[in-house]
């Protein structure tokens, strides 16, 4: 579980290390599925589908030459790099040069084959660290009081059905729980009840339940999926589902199966904030009604 | 007299075989079967303004090589050059050669994938003839 990350290349057809800048890319996509591949001319075209993946992910950029064609990508959208590989820098440290051929030669293609693993180990080593980056990610919110009640919304990197259940995606893998208007009207939560793992599921399935002093709630699935992992800590403290609903208190961990057809009958962030703030005066309306009878 | 050279520009293709092959075929183009007569140019180098670039091409022959119906290298080159002298799409290719149905490997191609690629570049190649002809002939 962690940060997406994706890796834009230079194009590599104007020199043999741009050529090792695209190929190294297209190693790290084979042999780490889960990094994502930018194609640098379809985002130059402003193609949307980009959008969302570039301000969710960890960026390797990987330049072959001084026109920097790949930042300058990244600079015009004013996003920074995680990491900025340029592979004239590596020829040096490599002591691997490859010839003038746009189709490389034995030691382009070792040259090609050092950086990626160089890359695929720094990605090792930050592995560990995912976890605790992801309970500290400062997530920003909308917000709205109700009475004594506060409830939020995440403004962006989380998708909602109408059932008052988040799906938080990661690359292929993604996290799942409820929001926080579900968590304030189920109230304090006491048990909950996981899916098994390797349990796959289609969009809007009962995977799981928690149960509150008040009532048994379900949680329908956002997304179609597996499950891979669920959150045990639940079961040590199902309070977090109310005091964390979008952080500590994710409820199973998923590989997606077919994110992007399901994002269309999800909400994002502002979207399910404005359906949020309509049930919560209809839930008021009908309190009072109910009192008033 | 300088030499007329053929300029081609695939699609990026980075991570989808349809554009991998558009790219393969320009390869086996440049390097093989028109050496000398076709070169490369690069898309990003040309819609970042690259004056010099872009000056070449609208002085030579220009075919671009696209691997989808997004057509990113019509469209930029369109764009920044103003002119194409033949384009190709990789998926044409397929329908001619149903039987060729590419693998979905992109790094290294599959068989069917490198045999549609050398059939597109031995369209290209003709079509580079017919260009080289036509200049000649002051089009």
């Amino acid at each position: 579980m962690g940060k997406k990350v994706c890796v834009l290349p230079c194009n590599g057809l104007d020199k043999s290390l741009g050529v090792v800048a695209r190929n190294v890319a297209l190693k790290l996509i084979e042999k780490n599925p889960d990094i994502e591949l930018i194609c640098p001319v379809l985002l130059n075209t402003g193609d949307e589908k980009y959008e969302e993946l570039l301000k969710e992910s960890d960026i390797i950029v990987i330049d072959g030459c001084m026109t920097r064609c790949a930042t300058k990508l990244l600079d015009e959208r004013s996003l920074r790099p995680g990491k900025k590989i340029f592979t004239p820098d590596m020829v040096k440290k490599y002591k691997l040069n490859p010839g003038k051929s746009l189709i490389l030669d034995e030691e382009g293609q070792k040259l090609a084959e050092f950086i990626a693993s160089e890359i695929l180990e720094s990605l090792k080593e930050s592995e560990g660290e995912v976890a605790e980056i992801r309970e500290l990610e400062e997530i920003e919110y909308f917000e709205t009081t109700v009475d004594k009640f506060r409830f939020r919304v995440p403004k962006s990197g989380y998708y909602f059905n109408e059932n008052d259940c988040w799906v938080k995606p990661m690359g292929k893998k993604a996290l799942m729980g409820i929001s926080d208007f579900l968590q304030n009207m189920a109230s304090d939560i006491i048990f909950v009840e996981f899916p098994e793992i390797g349990l796959e599921f289609e969009q809007f399935d009962d995977i799981g339940s928690f149960e509150s002093i008040k009532i048994v709630l379900q949680l329908i699935t956002p997304a179609s999926g597996k499950v891979v992992a669920v959150n045990k800590e639940l079961e040590k403290s199902p309070e977090l589902l109310n005091q964390d609903p979008y952080g500590k208190g994710w409820f199973v961990e998923v590989e997606l199966k077919n994110f992007e057809e399901d994002k269309e009958l999800l909400m994002d962030g502002p979207a399910y904030f404005e359906y949020m703030k309509k049930k919560i005066e209809e839930e008021r309306k009908h309190r009072a009604q109910n009192i008033g009878d | 007299m300088t030499k007329e050279i053929v300029y081609l520009l695939p699609c990026s293709g980075i991570g989808k075989v349809y554009g991998s092959i558009g790219r393969e075929a320009a390869y086996i183009v440049v390097n093989e079967l028109a050496k000398g007569k076709a070169d490369t140019e690069c898309l990003p180098l040309i819609v970042k303004g690259k004056k010099e670039v872009i000056d070449k091409l609208k002085s030579n022959k220009v075919i671009v090589i696209d691997g989808c119906s997004l057509k990113c290298s019509y469209n930029d080159v369109s764009e920044a050059v103003g002119k194409i002298d033949a384009q190709f799409l990789s998926t044409d290719v397929l329908k001619e050669n149903r039987e060729l149905k590419p693998e979905r490997s992109v790094y290294p191609l599959g068989e069917n994938a490198k045999k549609l690629s050398r059939k597109l570049a031995e369209k290209i190649y003709q079509k580079i003839n017919e260009l080289l002809e036509e200049k000649r002939n002051g089009d």
